[in-house]
């Protein structure tokens, strides 16, 4: 193999929703290493701490990708987990990175992708172990597939690595969590 | 650069493949799902057998199934080549002590 994935950072890119924690573990832009939707009862912020916590136990990443939701209109059961996330990595001394969606929509100008749907279609290009979980097509009166968190998780991890080198991403050690 | 790797990938060539845990036991000859889930966790060590198993099955080495591992032993076995090395280059000179001795060279220089 070309690439070094033993040399690679361990992303661990956390995308929580109101019915699952869509979790990507990747070594280096080109290696998935897991993927995967963790269940919890809705409303139940403990239980997704949990499950976290439990991914964090088992890959020890090297940076937590998560997404900046600062002035998004996600619920606020979500920016309450994601802040909980944000200080549990702080307490394990994990770096994180949290990424907008705008800034996840640059980082992949190539693919033109900007929607959802576009980004999860540039992701499967890329990683076609990926492919299975690609949900079909949304209709005006279908609730997001499930499987899309798990685009929206590995989205945030090529997002880390598009921006790696550049001081793009929000460092939260320095933020006020 | 990590300070550690995992130390197994055995679910991500799993998931690859869209095998259950069940139906890689089933392959594997392993009489239950949770050993194979066991593997996974890094908190079993699979048997040569097994291994081989895995090789056959993902058609990738065992060597990068279990990249952290490897890694492990190399740098143990390459610390015992060093300890080998250094008695063996106090011994008495001799075309077998020298043959030894360059064995054990590669094995540090690899690692």
């Amino acid at each position: 193999m070309s690439h070094r994935p033993d040399k690679e950072t361990l992303v661990l890119s956390l995308a929580p929703t109101s019915r699952g924690l869509g979790f990507a573990v990747m070594e280096g832009p080109q290696r998935l290493v897991d993927w995967g939707v963790k269940s919890a009862k809705a409303n139940e912020n403990a239980q997704f701490l949990a499950r976290a916590e439990e991914l964090i136990r088992h890959y020890q990443p090297d940076v937590i990708a998560l997404e900046d939701c600062r002035g998004s209109r996600r619920g606020a059961r979500v920016q309450r987990l994601i802040r909980s996330i944000l200080r549990l990595s702080k307490k394990k001394k994990i770096t994180t990175r949290c990424f907008s969606r705008r800034k996840i929509q640059q980082s992949f100008p190539t693919a033109d992708a900007t929607t959802k749907r576009e980004i999860a279609f540039a992701i499967v290009e890329q990683l076609p172990e990926l492919a299975p979980q690609f949900p079909p097509r949304r209709q005006p009166w279908m609730a997001e597939d499930y499987r899309m968190t798990i685009f929206d998780a590995v989205s945030l991890a090529f997002a880390f690595f598009h921006y790696r080198n550049r001081s793009w991403g929000v460092d939260v050690a320095a933020r006020r969590t | 650069m990590r300070a550690h790797q995992l130390p197994n990938y055995l679910r991500t060539y799993r998931k690859r493949l869209g095998f259950s845990q069940d139906e890689m036991a089933f392959l594997l000859r392993l009489h239950d799902g949770p050993k194979v889930c066991h593997y996974e966790r890094y908190r079993l060590t699979p048997s040569l057998e097994t291994a081989l198993s895995y090789e056959v099955i993902f058609k990738t080495p065992v060597k990068e199934l279990v990249r952290g591992m490897y890694r492990k032993v190399e740098r143990s076995v390459a610390a015992r080549a060093a300890v080998l090395r250094y008695k063996l280059s106090r011994a008495k000179p001799s075309p077998a002590v020298a043959r030894k001795l360059a064995a054990l060279k590669a094995i540090t220089s690899h690692s």
